[in-house]
């Protein structure tokens, strides 16, 4: 009995508190599910999509990409001006400005920010910085003027230098909390953005919380809770439970039975990004042109609408469509299997050819559109053999050479054609795993891509980047598929607002809780 | 008047106007809790039929994809006889699903009605969204379409011959909303359901005594009033929602009728014991009148004071009888009640702790809720699994404070309602702490005579679940060790031919020939296959476990011998010998396979690090017992790999236990720590994560 009436005086009382604190506005909560977890939620270290998702909530860059427009905006930076032919950015900081940890955003910050990936020697580096040199290759210095004035210096001029500011790796990080959390900074981030870090549970889920103060006002819900459910049965029905708000990852069938529901939308929007299959130009077949001319010509992009049905864009040159700087006319080949026939028949090779495709064993849809593929270039004498290996084997056999074909993708890092071309040719990232050109040794080619990167003139900047892509075409070095799109479910009756960068950040700033 | 009379009438009056006040409040007050349950039980189970509808038409998706590549379509598109006999063979051909295949110029090759409203005319079929001329063949689709008085869903998948990737035609699903579909509906919602088309009834689950379908009047008013309907002498709440076609256009509604039957039973069922609770409380109130009483009779004073003390527990009272009359026999009796009830209180005390005892220690959780599903209390292990103590969830809402699904609300009413307990063997239960674990759920009503309440027995299984999993793992491993021991034997016996054979053609060549050179490569070669076998033999036959002194160094270097060119062929491997040849005493095999299992172990950590450079070093020492009586051959093998969690490490030698995810079986170390235990040795273990893992052997040394 005292329990019972325990209770009931309770209710009492709490009727009693509702009443008197109507005003009171309830928390806004935001659910998102997804299946894998960031690998590093330091900027200067994220590179996949996940950890760049927290990232760009975490931290704000000097300049952004506005989620509407795709313009470069002003962020930290409240305006800039170019020098020295380019080869000299000054930048006008906002103040005002705190990191999450309470400490001032001023010059200093920038300059610690830039410092600690590109000195190898800087006190305060603790790990390595992958992407920074690949990004921010012709970066000569960074140095404050005042205490809201920094200037960047090139050792060349660099065109797409604006765009690289909206990276990952050019985030401002607080200098204090670097010193402070060391090695662990990657699992305490600290920075100016929108909302600030919570807690991280492994393999369970990661908690923001908006950041009142922060200088575009506040944030249109107060706390993120982003979920790790590897399965995607489960995912989905928690989606459908309407447990979770948001999901990105989808399955075709699945989508199937949400479209009809009426408060869930599915979007799907395009993101520059590219997805080729690479040779490797060591094997005594796939270093003649003509094979790969045959190759080329045997591949038809309707397997994409089969597999992928409408979640892709085929792709017939590496640029992905609405990269700005670029007017690609069709090039590239032709499905056309005479055509890759009569290019087998020039090489006269006796012999059947056969050949080792290398994939990702977690990738089925993939799995599918090779397996198509192959049966395609059987017809012409050539053998496909599907090698499907874990992720950690992949990145080993790639780095080894160990491999035929296979086949790759990446989102733009900044939205210029550079972003695409430079990693392509890079050949530090081929040692480490990330198949792309890089066995392709031409000195031509690499004083096209050299030059590029300092043309500043926009109209000759546009014919150069069209060179580089016939000239790939003609010497048939990829096959380019498809470009992604960035699919986003969401419950239309809880969240409104929600935007995809074509970089595919997604700026929680901008949605709002209904 | 006597003071009876005058008791009794001032009595009556009271307790009959406040009996009859209660009563009123009490059934107006339990009639409308009564009301929002089933209309809460109502949308849920609208809810749930959505859920399943939707989930229909994914499932639609799949089905006709994987028609669209069976290779008896594929391979039959030119034979439409042959085309319809091997699906029919094959059962492919669904329930309540009308299956056509179509080819690319829309002629239909099969059509397959398994249900009785196939309407689709070829003329309507062409008109179809799914088949102009501008959408591109090769994508699937499913949508739900008015076909003239019909609503149905239609489902699309190309059909592709994989081999030339030439487009061949599309399978088609119809399925009609009609009576079967509303039936398949019903049990898995659990609920009536009619189905409608803005302007005609289209489907029904509900039948009469004679088995005849019949449409109840629903209108839209009795939905939005939350009005009861009557069917067949039954009270049905009514819920429904909208389909929209493929234009996305209202096309339709589904309605699911609950049976309220079940929830009026309840409700009287409350009245009644509301009634007795009341009747309760008026004799309270008698009781206590004759405290005013007390004025009009002194004995009765002395009789209501031992009754305030029976009341707060006192049950030693002496009551002295004062007359003869009706009151000192009163006065006896009740003497005589408290003797008694002061006996079942006890009893009852007893009883209380030895449950509460029980509850407090069981390891399932136990949640116990009122009617409304507020918690009344929770025990200890309730507190853990929902890291909550009773404090913080007393009184509210459990399905929401605990963030249980809508399902098990549903069960919690089913409960309530029907009386019967529900089971769940594994259920996945999504924890406030946003943390995924599998349940074994069971809810059964409890009625006392204060309320009703449902108690939920909640266990966690995820880690049974995990560890049967394992087991089994680690069953098929060691049939598959039996495997190998057989194959290995033949291939030996097949070997010793083969070996003999090479011997006699040896000593038939001529001693100048080219060839002798080669067959004895070929001899040599056949050789080491033939010891290979041997050791893997070793390793895998079941032996008595003898003990002999065994050299150590010697056994690391054989056991690195046969498993470093395959399993730590990535790994460097360094040795150090510190004290040349050492003895102990034990088995070979046995010991063999435990530092078998330790380098296993290291080349897994080193490969989860994905280090460029793996190296494991061995060193073989010798050392002082504790009492420095005994001397001790010590044995370290450490790896640069991932390493071990602090919190792990104490556990690592458990069974079962594996940082391995699914790949270890988690049987090795502890299989390891008992080898060497039954010889008086020690394994110990340090680890550091990002560092690396040292395991020490320390074993007796034998002279």
């Amino acid at each position: 009995m005292d329990r019972i009436t325990k209770h009931y005086l309770m209710i009492v009382f709490m009727s009693l508190a509702l009443a008197t604190g109507v005003n009171a506005s309830p928390e806004k909560t935001v659910t998102w599910g997804s299946v894998g977890e960031p690998e590093t939620l330091d900027p200067g270290q994220a590179w996949d999509s996940a950890s760049v998702f927290f990232t760009t909530n975490l931290f704000d860059t000097l300049v952004r990409l506005d989620s509407e427009t795709s313009e470069i905006v002003p962020a930290l930076a409240v305006s800039w001006r170019v020098g020295k032919n380019g080869t000299q950015w000054v930048f006008q900081l906002r103040k005002g400005i705190r990191f999450h940890d309470g400490t001032g955003f001023n010059a200093d910050s920038v300059v610690f920010s830039f410092q600690r990936q590109m000195e190898k020697d800087f006190p305060y580096r603790y790990y390595d910085f992958p992407l920074f040199d690949e990004i921010f290759k012709n970066l000569v210095s960074v140095e404050a003027i005042d205490t809201h004035t920094v200037v960047f210096r090139l050792d060349e001029p660099f065109y797409p230098f604006l765009a690289t500011l909206t990276s990952s790796p050019s985030a401002i990080v607080s200098p204090a909390a670097v010193k402070k959390y060391g090695k662990t900074f990657p699992q305490n981030p600290v920075g100016t953005g929108p909302f600030r870090f919570k807690s991280w549970e492994k393999n369970k889920r990661i908690v923001m919380e908006a950041n009142a103060d922060y200088w575009m006002g506040r944030p249109g819900f107060d706390h993120f809770y982003r979920l790790t459910i590897d399965k995607h049965d489960q995912l989905h029905r928690l989606f459908r439970e309407q447990e979770i708000d948001i999901i990105d990852s989808y399955s075709i069938s699945r989508t199937a039975g949400l479209r009809n529901l009426r408060w869930a939308t599915i979007k799907s929007i395009p993101i520059l990004s590219l997805t080729f299959i690479s040779f490797n130009l060591e094997n005594r077949f796939l270093m003649r042109k003509n094979v790969r001319k045959a190759i080329c010509s045997a591949w038809d992009p309707r397997f994409l609408k089969y597999v992928f049905q409408d979640f892709v864009d085929p792709l017939n040159s590496i640029i992905p469509k609405g990269m700005p700087g670029v007017k690609v006319k069709r090039t590239g080949s032709k499905f056309d299997m005479k055509g890759a026939q009569d290019f087998l028949q020039k090489e006269n090779i006796k012999k059947p050819i056969r050949l080792k495709f290398l994939l990702l064993s977690d990738s089925s849809l993939e799995r599918q559109l090779v397996s198509l593929f192959s049966k395609k270039l059987k017809q012409i004498g050539i053998e496909l053999q599907i090698v499907s290996v874990s992720r950690g084997d992949y990145k080993q056999r790639v780095g080894e050479g160990d491999y035929d074909l296979t086949m790759y993708g990446w989102i733009a890092d900044y939205p210029d054609p550079q972003s695409i071309i430079s990693p392509l040719f890079n050949e530090q990232l081929l040692k480490m795993g990330f198949p792309n050109l890089a066995q392709y040794k031409d000195t031509e080619m690499e004083a096209q891509i050299e030059i590029l990167s300092s043309e500043m003139d926009r109209a000759k900047r546009i014919q150069r980047v069209s060179d580089i892509i016939r000239r790939i075409d003609d010497l048939a070095l990829c096959i380019p598929l498809y470009q992604n799109t960035s699919v986003i479910i969401y419950n239309n009756r809880k969240i409104e607002n929600i935007r995809v960068t074509p970089i595919d950040t997604i700026h929680l700033f901008d949605i709002k809780k209904k | 008047m006597k003071i009876r009379s005058k008791l009794f009438l001032s009595l009556v009056i009271i307790a009959g106007v406040s009996v009859l006040l209660a009563t009123f409040f009490a059934i107006y007050s339990v009639s409308e809790n009564y009301e929002e349950i089933a209309w809460e039980e109502t949308v849920n189970s609208r809810k749930k039929a959505e859920n399943v509808f939707y989930e229909y038409l994914g499932d639609l998706t799949r089905k006709a994809v994987f028609i669209s590549e069976l290779k008896e379509v594929i391979g039959n598109m030119d034979n439409p006889d042959e085309l319809y006999i091997s699906l029919e063979d094959k059962g492919f051909f669904l329930y309540n699903i009308n299956t056509k295949i179509i080819s690319p110029d829309m002629e239909i090759l099969v059509s397959y009605v398994n249900s009785s409203d196939s309407i689709l005319s070829p003329a309507e079929l062409q008109e179809l969204p799914f088949f102009q001329p501008d959408r591109d063949p090769l994508l699937r689709d499913i949508g739900i379409f008015k076909v003239q008085d019909q609503i149905c869903i239609l489902s699309v998948s190309p059909i592709v011959d994989q081999t030339n990737f030439s487009f061949k035609g599309y399978v088609l699903f119809e399925l009609y909303f009609n009576s079967e579909f509303a039936d398949q509906l019903k049990d898995k919602a659990g609920c009536d359901i009619v189905i409608r088309s803005d302007d005609r009834k289209l489907a029904t689950s509900f039948q009469d005594d004679e088995g005849r379908r019949f449409f109840p009047e629903i209108s839209r008013d009795l939905v939005e009033k939350k009005q009861k309907l009557e069917i067949l002498n039954e009270n049905y709440l009514i819920d429904e929602f909208a389909i929209f076609d493929y234009f996305k256009k209202k096309v339709g509604s589904i309605s699911v009728a609950v049976n309220v039957k079940n929830i009026v039973v309840a409700k009287a069922q409350g009245i009644q014991n509301l009634l007795v609770v009341l009747a309760i409380v008026s004799v309270l109130v008698i009781a206590t009148s004759l405290v005013v009483g007390r004025k009009l009779s002194q004995p009765l004073l002395a009789l209501s004071r031992s009754a305030k003390s029976i009341a707060d527990g006192q049950f030693d009272i002496q009551i002295e009888p004062t007359s003869r009359d009706e009151i000192g026999d009163l006065s006896e009796v009740f003497s005589n009640m408290a003797e008694s009830l002061k006996a079942q209180r006890e009893e009852i005390l007893d009883l209380k702790v030895f449950f509460e005892k029980i509850i407090d220690n069981s390891p399932s959780a136990l949640i116990i809720c009122d009617e409304s599903g507020n918690v009344i209390s929770i025990n200890p292990a309730a507190e853990k699994i929902f890291k909550t103590p009773l404090k913080g969830i007393e009184g509210k809402d459990v399905f929401q404070t605990l963030r249980f699904p809508p399902s098990i609300k549903a069960d919690f009413y089913k409960v309530i309602f029907s009386g019967n307990p529900t089971y769940h063997d594994s259920y996945p239960l999504f924890l406030p702490s946003k943390e995924e674990k599998i349940f074994r759920l069971t809810l059964y009503k409890i009625i006392l005579k204060k309320g009703i309440s449902v108690a939920m027995q909640i266990e966690d299984i995820t880690e049974r679940l995990q560890m049967e999993e394992e087991l089994t793992h680690a069953q098929k491993l060691g049939t598959l060790g039996e495997v190998l021991s057989r194959f290995t034997h033949e291939f030996n016996n097949l070997m010793t031919g083969i070996i003999g054979h090479i011997s006699l053609l040896k000593l038939e060549t001529d001693k100048k020939s080219a060839s002798l050179s080669r067959i004895i490569s070929i001899e040599d070669l056949a050789t080491k296959a033939y010891d290979l076998g041997k050791n893997i033999l070793s390793f895998s036959r079941k032996e008595k476990y003898d003990t002999e002194r065994i050299e150590v160094t010697g056994l690391v270097d054989s056991v690195l011998e046969l498993i470093g060119k395959t399993v730590l062929k990535d790994v460097s491997v360094e040795k150090e010998y510190r004290q040349g040849s050492v003895y102990v005493m034990g088995n070979k095999e046995r010991l063999s396979l435990a530092l078998f299992n330790l380098f296993i172990n290291a080349k897994d950590a080193i490969a989860e690090a994905d280090l460029s450079e793996g190296v494991i070093s061995v060193v073989v020492d010798c050392q002082d017992g504790e009492k420095k009586d005994k001397k001790f051959v010590r044995l370290d093998i450490r790896d640069n790999g991932i390493g071990v969690d602090e919190k792990n490490i104490e556990k690592i030698f458990l069974p079962y236990f594996s940082t391995k995810g699914r790949k270890g079986t988690g049987i090795g170390l502890s299989t390891v720590k008992q080898v060497i235990e039954s010889w008086d040795g020690k394994i110990s273990v340090t680890s550091r994560v990002g560092v690396g893992t040292t395991f020490t052997i320390l074993l007796p040394e034998a002279g």
